[in-house]
């Protein structure tokens, strides 16, 4: 089943935060917003506003307010998608030219700070201060993860609790924000806030670790990128790690470094599916869902509940 | 605590404005500190003429001094972590240096809206966003070179510089320093392009005056540069009587910080003159 299909139900009100998303973008200066808009046309998941709804939905539901922080949480992952293309010198996403390779470097730096702050002023007009201080250090610690990736590029010995960290910090404490503004700023009651928070911080484990598994399965047309991108770029991912403890390929992985052509790559990755790692690599990702689908049995029945449960399997079993 | 400062023949007395201005850095400093970007990233640079203005609003206002120093050093760690990302380029280089800096930035906001956040500055969040929010709207005219006048040029330069400390003296009820902070920054700006044009010919600003004022030429006659340079001195003197007519409090650290500045603006045009 398509994403899309799935939260049908939602299909009014997501309609109305990609609106919203779209005036949001907009700036008085016309080069601003179309850079913006550039990237909001790109599409994606919109896993984030997803998750926020469905969590709001636990408590008193009022798109009114809901889509503030909808389109907040999306305008921080845009933000946070421009920086990255600089960081990762990438002159694709989801199969268009980035902000950065369609204008340039400073000018994605200042789409993203222009970003950055529509998510605040978004994120203002709730006038929640407690939610405010959940976006800001899920921010920072978003920030000190990427940090931490760059620190660990092309570091072949690092432990799989670094991985970990890594990821919970690149994807899943986004997501797992997702979860609780959207229950908090509805009102729900703190238990249920807390298990929305802890089931988006497992489903985020769990999509991370399908993404990194992705960056190897998948297809150029599907990744938008070619297969292997984030092992080139020295991104030590789960398969890596756990092909490193094969001997036969160890070797192999370990000469990857920023110097490695794309037919050396092409071996690399043949090499690791060889492997177990993939396999592995999915049956941790799936341990992270069931964490994820045990949290929401303790949650009123309701049909987001049912939602979030097939978001959950749909996430770790997707193959794009 | 009085502190004189020596400048020249002239004696200052300071009071313990200076004792705050240190205070405020280091803690600043603090907040900004990363083991891993100090080892491989200059320290970001702590613009103390921002801090002496944020501190000079607060004289007369009414925002208890802790709460003041938080939205100064909020202020702060914003406008640190938009001048971080006005320093990646296009020009290649250190890839992951870059990627330290575009990383830096991103801290160093994310750190401005937590500090603000825990202590419930919710009106300051979205004022200080709008601030930037504005200043990304005018680098982005200025980088693009779509300004079509050079009035809208200075004003788009005036924004960047002073957004978010006029923001602050809105916050402090003290809105005339926003306009203080307003002509100073401009000034100083205004002095360090025209200082980069005489020395070297090249400054962002007289390039994208030099488009506006002479769209057809390649290079700048005499003449030409001399009519560009007579049109900043021009706004650096508007800058410079704003500061002088302003009725307010400054204090003597302040107002040693503008007399030195205005010295630059005169020693810089006694050279322009020598220069011919």
């Amino acid at each position: 089943m398509k994403l899309k299909a799935m939260y049908s139900f939602l299909s009014d009100d997501l309609a109305a935060v990609e609106e919203e998303l779209e005036r949001a973008v907009q700036s008085e200066y016309g080069p601003l917003g179309e850079a913006a808009l550039h990237l909001l046309q790109a599409g994606g998941k919109r896993i984030r506003p997803v998750f926020v709804l469905l969590a709001a939905r636990f408590g008193q539901y009022d798109l009114e307010r809901m889509k503030h922080v909808a389109v907040a949480l999306e305008l921080i992952h845009m933000a946070s998608l421009v920086h990255d293309d600089v960081i990762d010198d990438a002159d694709l996403r989801r199969g268009r030219p980035t902000i950065k390779a369609k204008w340039s470097n400073r000018f994605a730096m200042y789409t993203g700070d222009y970003l950055f702050a529509r998510s605040l002023e978004r994120m203002a007009e709730l006038g929640n201060p407690r939610a405010h201080q959940v976006l800001a250090k899920t921010i920072v610690e978003v920030c000190r993860g990427e940090i931490e990736q760059i620190k660990d590029k092309y570091r072949f010995d690092q432990p799989l609790r670094t991985y970990l960290r890594r990821i919970r910090r690149k994807t899943a404490l986004l997501i797992a924000a997702s979860c609780q503004l959207g229950a908090l700023a509805a009102g729900a009651p703190e238990p249920i806030v807390k298990r929305l928070y802890w089931f988006g911080h497992y489903v985020g484990m769990s999509f991370q670790i399908t993404d990194d598994i992705l960056d190897f399965t998948g297809t150029e047309e599907q990744l938008g990128k070619p297969a292997g991108s984030d092992l080139l770029q020295g991104n030590v991912t789960l398969p890596v790690l756990y092909a490193l403890s094969d001997e036969r390929v160890k070797a192999a992985i370990a000469a990857v470094g920023p110097e490695t052509d794309v037919a050396e790559m092409a071996a690399v990755i043949s090499a690791i599916k060889r492997t177990d790692a993939i396999e592995r690599s999915y049956a941790l990702s799936d341990r992270y869902l069931d964490k994820a689908l045990h949290l929401l049995d303790g949650l009123p029945m309701n049909e987001a509940r049912g939602l979030l449960r097939d978001l959950a399997l749909y996430i770790g079993k997707r193959d794009y | 605590m009085v502190v004189r400062i020596f400048s020249g023949t002239r004696v200052v007395h300071v009071d313990d404005i200076t004792v705050k201005l240190a205070s405020l850095k280091e803690q600043i400093e603090q907040l900004l500190h990363h083991p891993y970007l100090r080892e491989h990233l200059p320290a970001p640079a702590i613009d103390e003429d921002r801090l002496l203005l944020s501190l000079s609003m607060l004289d007369g206002a009414s925002t208890a001094p802790s709460e003041a120093e938080r939205c100064i050093i909020a202020m702060m760690l914003m406008q640190i972590a938009l001048d971080t990302h006005d320093e990646v380029t296009d020009d290649g280089g250190d890839l992951r240096a870059r990627q330290l800096v575009v990383l830096a930035g991103d801290l160093y906001s994310g750190l401005y809206y937590e500090l603000l956040a825990r202590s419930g500055e919710t009106a300051l969040i979205r004022s200080f966003a709008e601030a930037v929010r504005d200043i990304n709207e005018q680098k982005v005219r200025l980088y693009e070179k779509k300004v079509e006048r050079i009035e809208s040029l200075f004003a788009a330069v005036g924004t960047i510089e002073s957004a978010l400390l006029v923001k602050l003296a809105d916050r402090m009820a003290a809105p005339q320093w926003g306009q203080f902070a307003y002509s100073y920054l401009l000034m100083r700006r205004l002095l360090l392009e025209q200082e980069a044009f005489i020395r070297t010919g090249a400054s962002v600003l007289f390039e994208q005056m030099a488009q506006i004022a002479f769209p057809r030429a390649k290079t700048l006659t005499k003449e030409q540069k001399r009519h560009l340079l007579r049109f900043c001195r021009r706004y650096i003197d508007g800058c410079r009587e704003a500061l002088f007519a302003a009725k307010l409090p400054v204090n003597g650290l302040l107002q040693l910080r503008v007399a030195e500045l205005s010295g630059g603006f005169q020693a810089i045009a006694k050279k322009t003159v020598e220069e011919g």
